[in-house]
């Protein structure tokens, strides 16, 4: 007896869900346009340049921030057709979690490893992720076409390090189209179909979303089991909120509507949702009238790792800042943030993020895509404090930290990080962890020349520039990545900086003891190189309670004249003047003092460590 | 009503590092072109200058047009102008240009002030700055131009020059004090962009100096000269009473004045206009309309009459502001107020000017007008 679902199964059998998984720059978007050239998924003349990186930002920086999936047909050797759906996977330690769900949309990964670079901290970090979902992987060594491609010490590294059979390894070059075939044909053949019935009850995984201005969240879903039908009334079933589909499609990579979509299939739909936050990235959606028993596994809620006040350098614009907040955080679920006030910069918002480059990002959105010009402190991590009286509270932002006398004990989140660089290095790596605090765990080598570090250490110290100093001691050769371990208690302290007598809450740190009086002395010193000169002299201090622990003097500013103005000057020395005008109001005026922006983050950066 | 003219002539023997003026090495033949094309434009304005009271041929290098070329441009200047109103007549020169028979040509055609582009007389620093000419010069100039019947020099100064010490700057007074100028200016170096000195900097080539070592110099100028009899009635320029230039004293006030030549600019029925400069979009454009007007910058007169005024030390009439413009000077602009406060301007009756720190810090106070 043939069941109505036969149909659904056939079709199932020649889906292939893969993503790739690969460091920056090893040739993942290359890889992706290369396929989707082949498929001819997209016209030639329609190929712009790495496809599936669709923010401006991305292409920029070269890193994928925003998850993307696309439907493409292929026709094999064996003269089926085969549905492959490419899931693309962002490549960052900040993003980690939405690295686990995207690959729980996949049977399959394509591990892209660069032939003269290796294997990667954040590539292992991610492949653990795939071995999570019991992903099968298929190794690609890519730019075998560079003359320092070292192919086959990085099949041996991958055999060693990852522990996968390196047999069916494709050397390729995404770049040059080789290999491109081979590594079709072994999507087809190594990674099997989705599992999952169509008979079932709907359990659909969000594991992307976006927001469309006209049409409200687009969720991105993998369906596991059942059919998601356009109409139907859809219920979260972390957060419970229920809506009804009025679209389903998938991307080829263009949007193109479907009637339904299947246990096995990869695609967006649209259902009026107004509230992202009602949309959450490895939450399940079911049918409202028949749910499923239960959620798919592997749900958690974003918690942010570090924070940041952010204040409108002009206080009329905190009502602007805050409907791009909200703007923001429709494209940015991961986005968290609550109004706070600080003496020094006003009405402003403490924000969370996932890591210091969920940030950066956040900062250039803020200022490029919704033009306001703001203010960010220094971030802090949240600090969990046992006060006198038996209370436990959070601080995620020094400058509430409670006064000394009541405070027992503060704990600070530590996190394992991992670092592999060639063996070169070892020692500077060291060096530099150990100057962090670092508390050395493991180190093993993963080929002759190249080595796994493992260190525990507290998360500011991370951080505070760690990435680009390890980068710098390392002449770059060295990738990072990090797992919360929980918090722990450390000898810290709150250091005040005082600008002309007075204490700026915006700048007050939290340090460790036995750093602070290094630490504060260099950011005196960076704050008086940032802070320009003014009519006055300004004392710089460093303060842990009523204890100057470093000082320096701003000079008072004692020239600043043009020599000369005559006919022909007037018009430029205008302009020159309207110049330092906008200069002097990107600065925030605290009490007499005249700070520009970059004062704020000073700390982040301290030279000649 | 138009009453001052300004004659650009761009050409130079060579680039001075610093120079971030409309100017050229000219190519042969460039002169004389550009001369007959200066007489169009000059005609094509007459209606403008009936009341001139002061000229000025300003460069560049005016110097630099051999004798014949400046005899032809005096001349249509003498004969299609009325001068009778006319009380300064300056042309800028390069020291080693001037000549006994040059400067008998200049009081011939009514010239009775020259300003000398003198810099400093240390020979490493007017080699660091590209200058062309030796300090032997200098003296020479200034002798044959009072025996010509020249009575009205200037002497320019740079201070502030990467190099340059204290008593670098002591030789450079002494030796102008020596040559009995009627005006001096001291102009502290700055690095305009688009200059080679600019350029060098931004490779490194040379560190500025210390502004400490800066104000020390502008102290020590201010107080030599005024030692000396000269009053300080700009922020750079110190003249012996009488003396002071009443071309440039135009434009501090907000007066209007024509411009003529390659990158000129005019001040006049409230416009603030630019020519050409370029050498050929400028003769391309006297020879198409008659005139060498390229476009139109803001004339924010409130603004320029403050910003410009208060360069003099005799500063702004704050009654005279209100006239002009209907407003009080503080209601306009409140930050000037706060600046009394500071220390930077003060009130003296009706006038409003920069202190002596403010002179050293105008910028803190100009800025507030934007």
């Amino acid at each position: 007896m043939s069941d109505i679902f036969e149909q659904y199964r056939v079709r199932q059998r020649k889906i292939r869900n893969f993503s790739i998984i690969a460091h920056i720059d090893h040739g993942k978007s290359t890889l992706a346009d290369r396929i989707l050239e082949i498929t001819q998924t997209v016209p030639m003349r329609d190929m712009k340049k790495q496809l599936l990186d669709s923010m401006d930002l991305e292409r920029e920086r070269g890193i994928t921030i925003k998850l993307n999936s696309v439907e493409l047909t292929y026709k094999a050797k064996n003269g089926e057709e085969y549905l492959f759906h490419l899931i693309d996977t962002p490549g960052h330690v900040d993003f980690s979690y939405e690295v686990s769900r995207s690959l729980a949309a996949c049977e399959g990964a394509v591990l892209v490893v660069d032939a003269s670079q290796g294997i990667e901290a954040q590539t292992l970090a991610n492949v653990y992720l795939a071995f999570d979902n019991d992903l099968a992987i298929i190794p690609v060594i890519n730019k075998i076409d560079l003359p320092s491609a070292m192919p086959d010490m990085v099949k041996q590294e991958i055999n060693d390090i990852i522990g996968i059979d390196t047999t069916h390894t494709i050397f390729a070059s995404a770049k040059e189209g080789i290999g491109i075939e081979d590594i079709l044909e072994t999507i087809v053949t190594e990674i099997p179909f989705p599992e999952g019935d169509p008979s079932l009850s709907l359990q659909a995984l969000i594991f992307d979303s976006y927001y469309d201005t006209y049409r409200g969240v687009i969720p991105l879903v993998r369906v596991k089991n059942g059919i998601i039908r356009v109409g139907d009334a859809i219920k979260m079933m972390a957060t419970g909120a229920v809506f009804e589909v009025t679209e389903i499609g998938v991307y080829t990579p263009k949007e193109e509507a479907r009637p339904y979509l299947a246990a096995g299939d990869v695609g967006w739909l649209a259902a009026t949702i107004k509230n992202i936050e009602k949309v959450h990235v490895g939450d399940t959606i079911t049918i409202a009238s028949n749910p499923a028993k239960t959620p798919l596994p592997g749900y958690r809620k974003l918690t942010p790792m570090v924070y940041s006040g952010v204040y409108p350098v002009d206080a009329d614009d905190y009502i602007n800042l805050k409907e791009s907040l909200e703007k923001l955080k429709l494209s940015d679920a991961s986005l968290i943030y609550d109004p706070e006030t600080s003496e020094a910069l006003g009405f402003g918002f403490r924000i969370g993020f996932l890591g210091m480059l969920h940030m950066e990002i956040f900062q250039e959105r803020i200022e490029r895509e919704f033009n306001q010009n703001v203010i960010a402190t220094a971030p802090s991590v949240n600090y969990l404090v046992l006060l006198t009286n038996g209370q436990i509270i959070e601080i995620d932002n020094p400058a509430l930290m409670p006064p000394v006398g009541q405070i027992k004990t503060i704990e600070e989140p530590f996190v394992k990080a991992t670092i592999i660089a060639p063996n070169e290095y070892v020692g500077n790596i060291m060096e530099l962890c150990q100057k962090r605090r670092g508390v050395f765990k493991n180190m093993q080598y993963v080929s002759d020349i190249r080595v796994e570090i493992s260190y525990e250490m507290p998360l500011s110290e991370i951080i505070f520039d760690f990435f680009n100093r390890l980068k710098s001691s390392t002449k770059g050769y060295a990738s990072l990545d990090y797992e919360p371990l929980g918090y722990r208690p450390g000898k810290l302290v709150k250091v005040d900086i005082l600008l002309n007598g007075e204490p700026v809450d915006a700048l007050a740190m939290i340090l460790h003891q036995d750093f602070a009086f290094e630490r504060s002395t260099k950011v005196c010193q960076k704050l008086k190189l940032l802070i320009p000169r003014q009519l006055f002299e300004i004392p710089v201090q460093a303060a842990i309670g009523s204890k100057v622990i470093a000082r320096t003097n701003i000079k008072a500013l004692r020239k600043d004249v043009l020599a000369k103005c005559y006919g022909g000057d007037v018009s430029r020395k205008k302009k020159l003047l309207e110049k330092q005008k906008q200069g002097k109001k990107r600065m925030k005026s605290v009490g007499s003092v005249e700070i520009p922006q970059a004062a704020f983050m000073s700390v982040l950066s301290l030279d000649n460590e | 009503m138009i009453e001052g003219l300004y004659i650009h002539i761009p050409f130079c023997h060579q680039i001075c590092r610093y120079c971030d003026f409309v100017k050229m090495v000219p190519q042969k033949g460039m002169p004389s072109i550009y001369v007959e094309h200066l007489i169009r434009e000059l005609e094509s304005n007459i209606p403008l200058l009936t009341n001139l009271k002061t000229i000025y041929f300003g460069g560049g290098t005016p110097t630099l047009l051999d004798q014949s070329l400046l005899a032809r441009l005096f001349e249509a200047i003498s004969h299609r102008l009325n001068l009778s109103l006319l009380e300064e007549y300056t042309i800028e020169a390069n020291p080693n240009d001037i000549t006994k028979t040059l400067g008998a040509m200049f009081v011939q055609h009514g010239i009775n002030r020259v300003s000398l582009g003198v810099q400093t007389f240390s020979p490493h620093l007017l080699t660091f700055l590209g200058r062309t000419h030796r300090p032997d010069d200098i003296g020479r100039a200034i002798q044959e131009l009072r025996a010509s019947g020249i009575k009205n020099i200037n002497i320019d100064l740079i201070y502030g020059i990467p190099g340059q010490s204290i008593q670098d700057l002591k030789m450079d007074l002494n030796q102008v004090l020596g040559c009995h100028p009627q005006h001096i200016s001291a102009y502290n170096l700055i690095l305009e962009e688009k200059t080679i000195l600019y350029h060098a900097y931004q490779n490194q080539q040379f560190e500025l100096l210390d502004d400490e070592l800066e104000l020390e110099m502008s102290d020590l100028i201010e107080s030599t000269l005024l030692e000396a009899g000269y009053h300080r009635y700009e922020i750079s320029n110190y003249a012996l009473p009488g003396y002071e230039s009443k071309h440039n004293l135009l434009v501090w006030n907000l007066e209007e004045y024509l411009g003529i030549g390659m990158g000129s600019h005019s001040q006049y029925q409230r416009k603030r206009l630019v020519n050409h400069t370029t050498f050929s979009s400028y003769i391309a454009a006297i020879d198409e309309i008659g005139l060498g007007f390229a476009h139109e910058e803001p004339y924010e007169p409130e603004i320029e009459f403050v910003m410009l005024g208060l360069r003099k030390t005799a500063g702004i009439d704050v009654d005279r502001f209100e006239t002009l413009f209907g407003q009080p000077i503080f209601q306009r602009f409140p930050e000037l107020k706060h600046h009394l406060a500071t220390g930077l301007l003060e009130k003296k009756g009706r006038q409003l000017q920069l202190t002596k720190q403010g002179l050293d810090l105008a910028n803190q106070v100009f800025v507030t007008l934007f």
